[in-house]
């Protein structure tokens, strides 16, 4: 009795975990998506509202879901400080600190991390330019991840499957 | 032996079959190729002590 409900835990675990994985693909597609959003906002409040950079991110924030608007109101609010960072390390410390529980991976972070300190260099036309380049990036990478989260997403459900009922298997 | 033996090692052969077929779908040859041989194991692993037992049983027979 006890066997067969440590076998079907088993089997329930592995299938969650590729469930989890399957999942997991999906919810970086969503991320991307919204990285995008933001950069369409940052570039309207920049380029047509001429917001500075702490006053675009704040109205940004508004218009954005957790946990985006979460990382644009503490840039927001740790520029209008004054301490004396550059814009690099406040994008640095916010995407480790407001971004980590995020599904985007290490690549995209760092890549988001790039952006911020190409953000605040010179003037509005150099901050538009940096826009521009970072979501072609973006897109490149949306598509990608969405491919590949097609091809991937139902194989992660299946292996989760059948793994667990390999090992309930050996176990048994 | 018990006959769950076999059952099992059917059910394994299945499993392998099944998942050695979504893989190469996928275009994970290799991963495919990996999967089958780990199966391969697995059973070798669960059939070896009656190999075992069985050249035991011919010595004996034959006394060498």
């Amino acid at each position: 009795m006890f066997k067969i409900v440590g076998l079907l835990l088993v089997v329930c675990g592995c299938t969650a975990m590729g469930l989890s994985a399957g999942n997991e693909m999906e919810r970086r597609i969503r991320e991307l998506r919204e990285l995008l959003k933001l950069l369409e906002i940052l570039e309207g409040e920049i380029g047509y509202a001429n917001a500075a950079l702490a006053e675009a991110f704040r109205h940004g924030a508004r218009r954005m879901a957790e946990p985006f608007s979460g990382f644009l109101e503490h840039m927001a609010e740790h520029m209008d400080e004054f301490r004396g960072d550059t814009l690099g390390e406040i994008f640095m410390r916010h995407v480790q600190e407001d971004l980590k529980g995020t599904a985007l991976c290490r690549k995209d972070l760092d890549a988001l991390t790039g952006f911020g300190e190409q953000l605040g260099y010179l003037d509005v036309k150099m901050q538009l330019a940096a826009i521009g380049l970072y979501k072609e990036q973006l897109t490149h990478e949306y598509v990608r991840a969405r491919e590949e989260c097609r091809k991937n997403s139902k194989l992660y459900r299946c292996l989760g499957l059948m793994g667990g009922l390999f090992l309930a298997l050996i176990f048994f | 032996m018990s006959v769950n033996l076999i059952f099992k090692i059917a059910a394994v052969g299945i499993l392998v079959s099944v998942l050695s077929q979504v893989l190469k779908q996928s275009g994970r040859e290799e991963t495919a190729f990996l999967t089958g041989l780990a199966g391969l194991l697995v059973v070798l692993f669960w059939i070896l002590p009656y190999i075992n037992q069985l050249f035991e049983s011919v010595k004996n027979l034959f006394s060498l």
